[in-house]
């Protein structure tokens, strides 16, 4: 500012630097007015950016567990066959090994096959050893012509029904809070929360729909523990205190199905001889035998047995049918019970694990340890829901859990071990409706 | 600036009853200044308004350094947004003055003829007196006069040159002028013709 004071400018500082005049009551409303509407706005904006860190966090939560739990062997499906050997050699001779020492006949060449498959020659003993004939008998005897051999990898007749979990309860939308609509004017430090603008009235309905997710830690199964992802789309009507959850969601669990294998271990393998030809050399002078050999697998004739187990993924649907009440009920938050029956249906399974592998091992036999899994059970789950209301329209829920199965998940009737879990649910939802 | 930062903590927190202390402690002088730039008081109210929401949605990058920072950081506020609203209101509120000789002839202080004001004036008068100056001799006199913006920075928020801010300045000190002189005058006639009147 210019250093030289003018006196009509000092005057008019000086008698007007007091000047207060109140602003009328009209005013002073209008503002407190738009700034409690300035309050909700940046509420609701701050919220988003919680939601959408909840949101982002809960995903990532979801994909890390999966991974982390998932293990895919990425099991190539290998059937397993039985070693069927070629037709017996005579029980003349006694197979041994490989690279044994050749017995020559009288002045006979022997050379190579031109078959393939017979690469080399072996060493005959051509005399008839019992112990031969004994071996080949459990040859013959340990040496059926091809048993089917049933597919190693599991299919889902086979394997026990692991049913791990589902949870997959559409979360309390009832748990919304009910809102109540006051209109006395006091207001509280959060003015907006009593607005009857965003909140339900207590005695008012509301139709919620929202997406959850429980991870869910089974209990007294065959399998021992489990744990399941559970993710649901779900629609709760709320009146009052009371509401009414349900929904489809999506379970997911793993579970190992064991077999009991009986085998032949391998012991090793000859060369069996097929036949032999003779041909006359050029001059005549020379027969010289052409013989056709063929590998022989030998088995051990006792019959071990083996337990496997194979990984497998389970999907179910879930339809859950959830009735709950608040027994606290605040402007933004509410505190109830939630309690019903779930029903849940496999919708497939998939093998994560690799097949058995027999080597050169020969399958006698596959015996199921596990047993299938059903198709459909029923759960009863109880829970306390807490929910708390972002804004006008979003809220989140929190509710843990816990479910008993009134079945096994297992095929067979008798198994009368019945599995409880644990769980806790966490859930977004949106408010479609407010009806006083 | 305990209190003060106690209450702006409180209105960050978006609380009812910061807001209202805020708006109670702070709302007469800012309405005060508002009406020293617009014409009508509903305009003065209007602009309070808007500017108080302007506060609340900026006062998250407020920083109180002493005490009397939140004052004047919100009167600047304000000033900004009764500028803008005039703005938006009247267009041309500038009056170009055009220089016989040339636009960089330098203007010249006109010598000071006023003299010491004996008769104090109310403050509405003065008030009154401002507000019937014209929207660009208004302006130039309030943020020189009590905004105690140099020429310079009035010519940069106004968009108009150094010279046009000085004899838009000088202009409306001549009106004011002879607006305090008839007062006087009228004062004093009124004042005469009682005593003169007492005295039959």
């Amino acid at each position: 500012m210019d250093n030289y004071k003018h006196p009509i400018d000092e005057y008019f500082r000086e008698a007007l630097k007091d000047y207060e005049p109140v602003p009328s009551d009209r005013s002073r409303d209008a503002f407190l007015e738009s700034a409690g509407r300035s309050i909700k706005r940046s509420r609701i904006r701050r919220n988003r950016w919680f939601l959408a860190a909840f949101l982002l966090l809960a995903g990532a939560g979801s994909l890390s567990t999966w991974l982390m739990f998932n293990e895919n062997h990425d099991a190539p499906r290998v059937t397993v066959s039985t070693l069927t050997p070629s037709p017996l050699p005579s029980p003349n001779f006694t197979p041994s090994k490989q690279n044994g020492k050749a017995e020559t006949g009288p002045e006979l060449v022997i050379t190579e096959s031109a078959r393939p498959e017979i690469p080399t020659l072996i060493s005959f003993n051509a005399s008839p050893a019992s112990d031969s004939a004994t071996s080949l008998q459990t040859f013959t005897s340990g040496l059926p012509e091809e048993p089917s051999m049933p597919d190693h990898r599991m299919d889902e007749t086979t394997l026990p029904e692991y049913r791990a979990e589902p949870s997959l309860e559409p979360p309390d939308e009832a748990a919304k809070p009910p809102y109540r609509v006051e209109q006395d004017g006091t207001e509280t430090e959060r003015g907006p929360d009593k607005s009857a603008s965003i909140l339900l009235s207590r005695n008012g309905a509301s139709v919620t729909v929202g997406v959850s997710y429980t991870p869910e830690w089974m209990f007294n199964t065959l399998e021992g523990d489990n744990f399941a992802h559970n993710a649901a789309l779900e629609g709760t009507f709320r009146f009052g205190r009371y509401s009414i959850r349900t929904g489809a969601g999506v379970s997911v669990t793993k579970g190992t199905h064991e077999v009991a294998i009986r085998y032949n271990d391998y012991i090793g393998s000859y060369k069996a001889l097929d036949s032999i030809t003779f041909a006359w050399n050029p001059e005549h002078t020379q027969l010289i035998p052409t013989l056709y050999l063929t590998n022989q697998d030998v088995f051990d004739s006792l019959i071990l047995q083996e337990e496997h187990a194979v990984v497998r993924r389970y999907t179910y649907l879930q339809v859950p049918l959830i009735l709950g009440y608040d027994f606290i009920s605040r402007p933004r938050f509410t505190l109830g019970v939630r309690t019903g029956p779930v029903l849940s249906i496999l919708l497939g399974s998939r093998q994560l694990s690799a097949n058995y592998d027999p080597g050169k091992d020969k399958i006698i036999m596959v015996n199921q340890i596990t047993p299938d899994r059903i198709q459909m059970n029923w759960q009863v789950m109880g829970g306390i829901n807490f929910s708390y209301l972002c804004s006008r329209r979003w809220g989140l829920e929190l509710e843990p859990e816990a479910r008993y199965y009134f079945n096994s998940v297992y095929e067979p009737s008798d198994i009368t071990q019945k599995p409880w879990s644990i769980g806790i649910r966490a859930a977004v939802n949106f408010n479609f409706s407010i009806k006083k | 600036m305990k209190r003060e930062k106690e209450m702006t903590e409180g209105v960050l927190s978006r609380r009812n009853d910061a807001m209202k202390v805020l708006y109670d402690r702070y709302a007469a002088s800012l309405l005060g200044l508002c009406c020293r730039y617009c014409t009508f008081r509903e305009d003065a109210e209007d602009v309070l308004h808007e500017g108080f929401i302007k506060i609340l949605e900026h006062l998250d990058g407020f920083r109180s350094e002493h005490d009397g920072a939140l004052l004047a950081w919100m009167k600047r506020i304000m000033v900004n947004t009764a500028l803008n609203h005039l703005r938006d209101r009247q267009r041309s509120e500038f009056h170009a003055i055009t220089f016989a000789s040339g636009a960089n002839q330098e203007y010249e202080e006109e010598p000071d003829l006023f003299g010491p004001i004996l008769t104090s004036i109310s403050q509405e008068v003065l008030l009154k007196m401002i507000t019937s100056l014209p929207v660009g001799y208004r302006t130039v006199f309030n943020l020189y006069v009590f905004e105690e913006f140099t020429h310079k920075e009035i010519a940069a928020v106004l968009h108009c040159s150094e010279n046009t801010s000085k004899s838009q300045l000088s202009k409306a000190r001549a009106l004011l002028r002879n607006k305090i002189q008839r007062v006087l005058q009228t004062e004093k006639a009124i004042t005469h013709g009682q005593l003169q009147t007492s005295d039959r």
